[in-house]
C-alpha cells in the first residue's frame, strides 16, 4: 500500500514539473506576471500533482482495461 | 480590416448589441445601432411563458455591470430585460439606438465601406458605413416550423411556442408538445399545470445538466472549470497536457464522463427500470451530446412529471397528422386539440446582399468564421454574438473588447491565409466531436474557456483570471465566471 501510494507520488511529480515547466514559459508571454505569481503557480502545480498522483494512477490502470473491455466488445 | 472606421453600425440591440455599442461608444467611436424592435433586449424583451435565464445568476452578467442584489437565481426573462435597459442608459448607449429600423439590405458601397437599407414607417433609406457589426442574434424572430403530412386535415390548432402567449390559451385541451430542449420542457411544465392532457414527443432524449449534482454541488462547480474543459472531447488547438491527457489519458477521460453519466441516470432517474417507467436515458456520450442542440438544465419538476406520468413522453417522430390527432412513426396514435410546437427559431440573415452571403459562404451548420468574429474574405464587417455559450453575457463582452482593440490597432489579425487555415481547423474540429445541428458553426458550449482564453491571449492579456494565494488551485477546480473578467470589460486590463 505504502509503496503504491509513494510510486503514484512520484509519479504525480513527475508530471507536475513538467506542467509546471509550460505554465512559467505561458506566464513570461503575459506583462503583470510577476516572478512571485510564477513561483507561486509552480509551487501548487507540482504539489497538487504531488498529492493527486496516486489517485491518477491507480484509476487509470482499471480504467485502461475497462476502456479496452469496452473497445474490445464494440468491435466484436 | 479598417483601422479606426469613421463611422460604425451595429444591426441589433440585444445582449451582443448593446455591450458592442457599450465598448465601442467608450473608445470614441461614432456608432449607430439598428433595432427591428421598439424595445432593448432581443429574445429578452419577447418570450414564453416562464422563461427565464438556465444558468445561477452570477454566470449571465456582465462582468463590469452585475445583477442588482435581489435578482434570484435563473433570472426571470423580463428582469434580465430591464436589466438591460439599465445597462444601455447607463453606458450612453441609447441615444445611439434607433428604434423600429430592421436593416433590409446590406451591400459593399462600390466607394469602399458599406451600403446599409433601413427601412423606418414603411420608408426605406440608404446610409454609408465604414465598418459594420452584426448583432442580430443566433436565434431570429423567425420560428423553426417543421411541416407536418396531413397538416391541412388536422382540425386542431397547430402553435409555435412563440405565439403561445399566455398558458390560459392551453387549458382544459390536450396539447401534444414537440422538441426534447430548454424551451419543449418549460413549455411541458406550463401545459401540464392547466390542460387537460400533456403529451411530449421527441426523437431522442437528451442529457440533463441539474443546477446542482446530486442536489449538492452547483453544476458551475462541475462543469465550468479548467479541469472539466480540459477533460471535453480536445479542442482544436489543444495545450499539451491536454494531448496527453486525450491519448495516454484517454482510459481516465472515458471513466470520468461514465461516472457523470451515472450520476445523471441516477440523479434525474432516467433508466426505466425494467420497463416500469419510459427509458430516457441518452444513447450519445454526454461528452458528445454536451454539444447538440438541445443541451438544457430543465426545472427539477420536468423529470418527475415524465416519471409521473403527468407529462407522457413520446419517444417516436409525428407519421402524420390526422383530423383529431396524429399517427406516429413508432405505430401509436393520440388525439390531441393542440399541436405545440418547441422547435427552436431560424437564424435570419436574408437581409446581407446575395453576392455578400456567398462570399461569406454559409454552410448547412452554419457560418465559419474567424474567431467566431470575421471572415477573412470580407473585411469590414464583424459578428459579435455568432457563439453559443453558456454565459453569453461574459462572452460577447470579450468579442467587443478584441474588435475594439483590433480596430485600435493594438492588435494584428494574422494574414487571410492563415486566418482561413484556423477557420478550416475550426470547422473540422465542430464537425469531428459535435452533433450536426443548424448553428453548429456558433456552438462552443463548455468549450468557452478555452474560446475565451484565445481572445484574451490575442489582445495580451493573461488568461490566468483568478487571484490571491489560492489562485493556481482554483485555476483548476473553481468555476470561471463573468466577474473574474471585471478588469477586461472595464478597459482596465
Ligand atoms: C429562454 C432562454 C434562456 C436562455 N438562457 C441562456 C443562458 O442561461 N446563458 C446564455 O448564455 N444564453 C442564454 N440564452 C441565449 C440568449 O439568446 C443569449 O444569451 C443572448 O441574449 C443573445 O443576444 P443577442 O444580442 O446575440 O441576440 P438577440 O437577443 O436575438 O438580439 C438580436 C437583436 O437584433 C435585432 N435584429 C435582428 N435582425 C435585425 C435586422 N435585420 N435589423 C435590425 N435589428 C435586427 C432583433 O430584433 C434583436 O433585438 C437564453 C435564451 C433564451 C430564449
Amino acid at each position: 500500500m505504502n509503496d503504491a501510494l509513494l510510486a503514484g507520488a512520484v509519479f504525480g511529480f513527475v508530471l507536475g514539473v513538467l506542467h509546471a515547466t509550460a505554465l512559467w514559459r505561458a506566464a513570461l508571454r503575459f506583462p503583470g506576471a510577476t516572478p512571485a505569481t510564477r513561483l507561486r503557480y509552480v509551487a501548487w502545480t507540482i504539489a497538487l500533482w504531488t498529492l493527486f498522483g496516486s489517485y491518477v494512477l491507480w484509476l487509470w490502470a482499471p480504467a485502461c482495461v475497462a476502456y479496452a473491455w469496452v473497445v474490445w466488445r464494440r468491435r466484436a | 480590416m479598417t483601422p479606426s472606421p469613421q463611422s460604425i453600425a451595429i444591426i441589433g440591440a440585444g445582449v451582443a448589441g448593446l455591450v458592442t455599442a457599450k465598448t465601442l461608444v467608450a473608445r470614441g467611436y461614432d456608432c449607430t445601432v439598428f433595432e427591428a424592435g421598439t424595445r432593448v433586449g432581443g429574445v429578452w424583451a419577447a418570450g414564453y411563458p416562464g422563461f427565464g435565464v438556465q444558468v445561477q445568476r452570477e454566470l449571465y452578467e456582465f462582468p463590469d455591470w452585475p445583477l442588482p442584489a435581489d435578482v434570484p437565481d435563473f433570472t426571470p426573462g423580463e428582469l434580465v430585460q430591464r436589466h438591460l435597459e439599465d445597462y444601455a442608459r447607463h453606458f450612453a448607449v441609447w441615444p445611439r439606438i434607433v428604434f423600429a429600423t430592421p436593416v433590409r439590405e446590406l451591400r459593399a458601397d462600390p466607394a469602399g465601406g458599406w451600403l446599409l437599407t433601413t427601412e423606418h414607417d414603411g420608408e426605406r433609406a440608404s446610409r454609408h458605413f465604414d465598418f459594420v457589426v452584426a448583432c442580430t442574434g443566433l436565434y431570429s424572430n423567425r420560428p423553426h416550423r417543421p411541416s407536418f403530412a396531413g397538416e391541412a386535415e388536422f382540425r386542431g390548432e397547430i402553435l409555435h411556442l412563440a405565439e403561445l402567449g399566455d398558458r390560459e390559451r392551453l387549458r382544459g385541451r390536450r396539447v401534444a408538445i414537440v422538441g426534447f430542449g430548454k424551451s419543449a420542457s418549460d413549455a411541458a411544465l406550463e401545459a401540464a399545470a392547466v390542460a387537460r392532457a400533456t403529451t411530449i414527443v421527441f426523437r431522442a432524449p437528451h442529457w440533463p445538466v441539474p443546477a446542482r449534482l446530486l442536489g449538492i454541488l452547483p453544476f458551475k462547480w462541475a462543469m465550468l472549470n479548467r479541469l472539466t474543459s480540459s477533460l471535453l472531447p480536445p479542442h482544436y488547438r489543444p495545450s499539451a497536457l491536454e494531448r496527453a491527457l486525450h491519448s495516454i489519458g484517454k482510459p481516465l477521460v472515458w471513466l470520468w464522463w461514465r461516472i457523470v453519466e451515472g450520476l445523471l441516470v441516477a440523479q434525474f432517474g432516467l433508466g426505466s427500470r425494467d420497463g416500469t417507467r419510459p427509458d430516457l436515458v441518452p444513447k450519445q456520450p454526454i461528452e458528445r451530446e454536451a454539444f447538440s442542440e438541445a443541451v438544457m438544465l430543465p426545472r427539477p419538476a420536468f423529470y418527475r412529471a415524465l416519471r409521473s406520468g403527468l407529462v407522457e413522453p413520446l419517444q417516436t417522430e409525428i407519421a402524420t397528422l390526422t383530423p383529431t390527432g396524429a399517427v406516429f412513426a413508432n405505430g401509436a396514435t393520440r388525439e390531441f386539440d393542440t399541436l405545440l410546437l418547441a422547435t427552436g427559431w431560424e437564424t435570419d440573415y436574408g437581409w446581407i446582399a446575395r453576392d455578400l452571403r456567398e462570399t461569406l459562404h454559409f454552410d448547412d451548420d452554419g457560418l465559419y468564421l474567424y474567431r467566431q468574429m470575421l471572415s477573412p474574405d470580407v473585411p469590414g464587417l464583424a459578428f459579435v454574438g455568432y457563439a453559443s455559450t453558456i454565459t453569453s453575457t461574459l462572452t460577447y463582452n470579450l468579442q467587443a473588447r478584441w474588435l475594439a482593440d483590433l480596430l485600435d490597432d493594438r492588435h494584428r489579425l494574422p494574414a487571410a491565409a492563415a486566418m482561413r487555415e484556423d477557420v478550416d481547423a475550426q470547422r473540422a474540429w465542430k464537425r469531428r466531436t459535435m452533433p450536426f445541428s443548424r448553428g453548429r458553426a456558433a456552438r462552443l458550449l463548455l468549450h468557452m474557456l478555452h474560446y475565451h482564453d484565445s481572445l484574451l491571449e490575442d489582445i495580451g492579456v493573461t488568461p490566468l483570471r483568478k487571484r490571491g494565494w489560492y489562485a493556481p488551485f482554483k485555476e483548476v477546480f473553481a468555476p470561471y465566471e463573468p466577474r473574474d473578467y471585471r478588469e477586461v470589460a472595464a478597459d482596465r486590463e
